[in-house]
This record gives structure tokens, sequence and C-alpha cells, in this order.
């Protein structure tokens, strides 16, 4: 038999072709054989090392487990061709409100379960923050990242800056840096939507947007073109001490 | 809807760990990972009405997850590692001349986790994913060729180029780390 091929070796580590004899003769054949399986083998084992954060898990849950997955909409046949037309042309105009509505709703609720996600990854990676004693370093930093100066905290109010990253929201790279209040770690998240976009409403006694989800409470102010959304499992008021600072 | 919760817990959380490993196969960063694993549940979640019970919610998941990853490279404008037909061909016999590793087995083990991750990483798109879903999840050609959307035998070149490129980046680390001598 001539040497192993390629195919040959992938057919064989899948088992799904025996050693051939001349891989006992073939020293060259054994070998490679060899390395593919060990290279399969050490690779196999160093992802065994890695799990998912518990925030992740927490994430995914306020996006999707709150809201009932989309059920079919069953049309009925009408007997003449006009009634279904007519039909058809009211579902049309019903969908197309209900569709959108649906989208929307998914869309925050993914948006706010990636906000909480973000909080609960800062919790449980403290190493991925930068740090640097004066926040105005961390803005320098931030900058750098992302071209855009955030508005940082005042540390001179019993705040503590933990760090700085930049992190993923919904596929785009933004800037969030986690502080330490007296209630507890709340994670600022500079984001480019408005904070209606991420489905926050409006709470008129705090004088700004406010969410729950079911692992975090989340408020938001507009600075200039910027949203700064404050996540935390903390109460609403105490995620508002923090942006009231932002926007002196 | 509770009941639909505890449905989507056994058929679709319950793979969170392996969903998540393959989204770091792909983009090698935690929080990217993080990112991407939480759009595919919630794709997954919207469209658990469409799924088959008692087909491979994994495979399901990781479709789910690739269309997710092509996405946001194309939002990124980073996407077209796309891989020309002729170096799909797998006919070549083993060059002989080809270096191969006499102690492969020790040599992986100076390895760390996360140097293995990290040159998995560097591969070609096309390749990573393949990769991983052969050797981590130990899938089958047909299965991994079934997610992917391609045939069999572009399964196979993929891993067997992918495991030829991942062997080099290794190398690279080896030199680099003297475990083998620089040339």
């Amino acid at each position: 038999m001539s040497h192993l091929s390629k195919e040959n070796i992938e057919d064989i580590l899948q088992g799904r072709m025996p050693e051939p004899d001349h891989v006992r003769e073939c020293h060259d054949c054994r070998a490679s054989l060899e390395e593919a399986r060990a290279l399969a083998a050490r690779l196999h084992s160093a992802f065994g090392s890695l799990h998912a954060g518990s925030g992740l898990l927490a994430g995914i849950r306020a996006a999707t487990i709150e809201k009932p997955s989309v059920k079919p909409i069953r049309i009925h046949t009408y007997r003449r061709w006009w009634s279904s037309v007519a039909a058809a042309a009211v579902i049309l105009l019903c969908m197309v409100p209900i569709g959108l509505f649906m989208k929307t709703s998914s869309q925050v609720r993914a948006s706010q379960g990636a906000l909480s996600g973000i909080h609960h990854q800062g919790l449980e990676h403290p190493d991925r923050f930068f740090h640097a004693g004066d926040p105005n370093h961390m803005a320098d930093h931030l900058e750098k990242l992302t071209g855009q100066r955030p508005v940082m905290v005042c540390t001179a109010k019993g705040l503590v800056v933990v760090g700085c990253c930049t992190c993923t929201f919904m596929g785009r790279e933004v800037a969030t840096y986690m502080v330490t209040a007296k209630a507890g770690p709340i994670s600022i998240v500079v984001l480019p939507e408005s904070p209606a976009d991420v489905g926050l409403e409006h709470d008129e006694t705090l004088g700004m947007w406010t969410a729950t989800s079911r692992c975090c409470r989340l408020a938001a102010i507009q600075l200039g073109d910027c949203t700064y959304c404050a996540v935390g499992d903390v109460p609403h008021a105490a995620l508002a001490e923090v942006l009231a600072q932002l926007a002196r | 809807m509770a009941e639909n919760t505890q449905s989507f817990d056994e058929t679709a959380l319950v793979h969170l760990d392996v969903v998540f490993r393959a989204a770091m196969a792909l983009c090698g960063q935690r929080d990217v990972a993080d990112d991407l694993v939480q759009t595919t549940f919630v794709k997954a979640w919207q469209r658990f009405d469409t799924f088959r019970p008692g087909s491979n919610a994994k495979a399901w998941l990781f479709q789910i997850l690739r269309n997710q990853w092509i996405d946001q490279l194309r939002r990124r404008e980073v996407a077209g590692s796309s891989v020309p037909l002729e170096e799909d061909r797998v006919d070549e016999r083993v060059q002989v001349t080809e270096t191969v590793w006499s102690n492969a087995h020790d040599l992986l083990e100076n390895f760390a986790d996360d140097q293995v991750i990290r040159a998995l990483g560097r591969l070609p798109e096309d390749q990573r994913l393949v990769l991983y879903l052969v050797d981590v999840e130990q899938m089958s050609h047909k299965d991994v060729a079934e997610i992917v959307g391609v045939a069999v035998g572009t399964i196979k070149s993929r891993t067997s180029r992918a495991r030829s490129t991942l062997k080099q980046e290794l190398m690279e680390y080896a030199r680099e780390m003297g475990f083998v001598d620089r040339r």
C-alpha cells in the first residue's frame, strides 16, 4: 500500500477506517497518524478546562425566560376569495405593528440581558479591568480604545472606581467601568443608544430612565450623544445617586 | 410558559458550556464569546417552537451560533476568509519530507491550555469551528458538514488543513518558549 493520504488519516481518527498494516511498517505514516491523534487529544483537553460564567447564564435567563417564545399564528380559510383577501389584508395590517412590537420587545429584552451580563462578568472577572488610581487615567485609557472620552464619577463622593474596560454590547464595543458605592457594586456602561432604545422608561420621581430585569436594576441618563447606564443589584435610588454625579 | 421554560432548559441551556467553548474557539475572547453565546440562546429561544423534539439540539445550537458569528463578522466588516475550492482537495499523500513531531504527546504537554486555545483562534475563520467540532466535540464529518453547510469532503480537507496550521502555530510558540530549537 502507498502512504496514507490526509483523508485516510481523518477517516482513521473518526473510526471510519481501520488502521492499515502499512502503518505498522511505515515510520512516517505512523508518526503522522500519532501526531494528528496527539493534536486532537490536546485540543480536547485544553477546552475541557473552559466553563461559562454564572453571569452569562443569568444574562441569558434575563433575556429569554421572562419572554414567551413566538407561537405561529393560525389563519383560517374562507369560502369566498374576497373574504380571504379582506381577511389577509386585515391580518397584514395587524401583523405589521405586532411584528414590530415583538421584534422590538425581543431586542429590548436582549439589550437588558446583555447589560446584566456585563455587570456580572465584571463581578466575576475583575482581572479584566484596567485600573489606575486616578479616574482621569482610566478615562484616557477608554478614550484610546473607543475614541470617546467617558464622563467618570467623582471619587471624592465616597465612590471607588474598581476599574474599566471595553466590552461587547449587542455586537459593538462599548466602554464600561465599575464603581463601588455604599449600596454595592455598580457598573456604568456607555451606550450610543437612547435609554428608550434599550427599553428603559422615564421615572418622573427620579428624573431618569429606569428598568428592572430579573437579576439587576438599571437606570440611565443621557449626556451628550451617549447614554450612561448604571447596572447593579442595588435599589434604583442608589443607581440614580451615582448617575446624578455624572450629570454635575 | 413554565413548561416551555423547563423544556428550553432541558433541551438547550444544558449545552451552555459546550456552546460557550465553541464560541471561544470562534472568537478567542471571553467577553466576545459571552455576547455571542447570549445572542445565540436568545435566537434559539425565539425559534424554539421550530425545534423538532428528539433531534440533535447541540447541532441546532451550533448552527445558530455559527450564523450569529457570521452576522457579527459582517457587521464588523471583517468577514471573508472563504477558501478557494481547489484548496479543498485532500488527495495529497502524506509529505514524507514534512517535519513530523517525533514526540508529539510530550511536546504538546508543555503548552498551557490557553496557549492551545489561542493558537486555534489564529486559524482562518472557516477552519476554527470545524476543527473544534471534529476534535473537541468529536462529531462526525457528516454532522459537521450539515452544521457548516458544505460537503463531507470539504470538512475532511478543512480539518486536515486546520490541524496542520494549528501545528505550525504551536511550533512557533514552542520555538519562542525554547521547547524546540530555533531555526
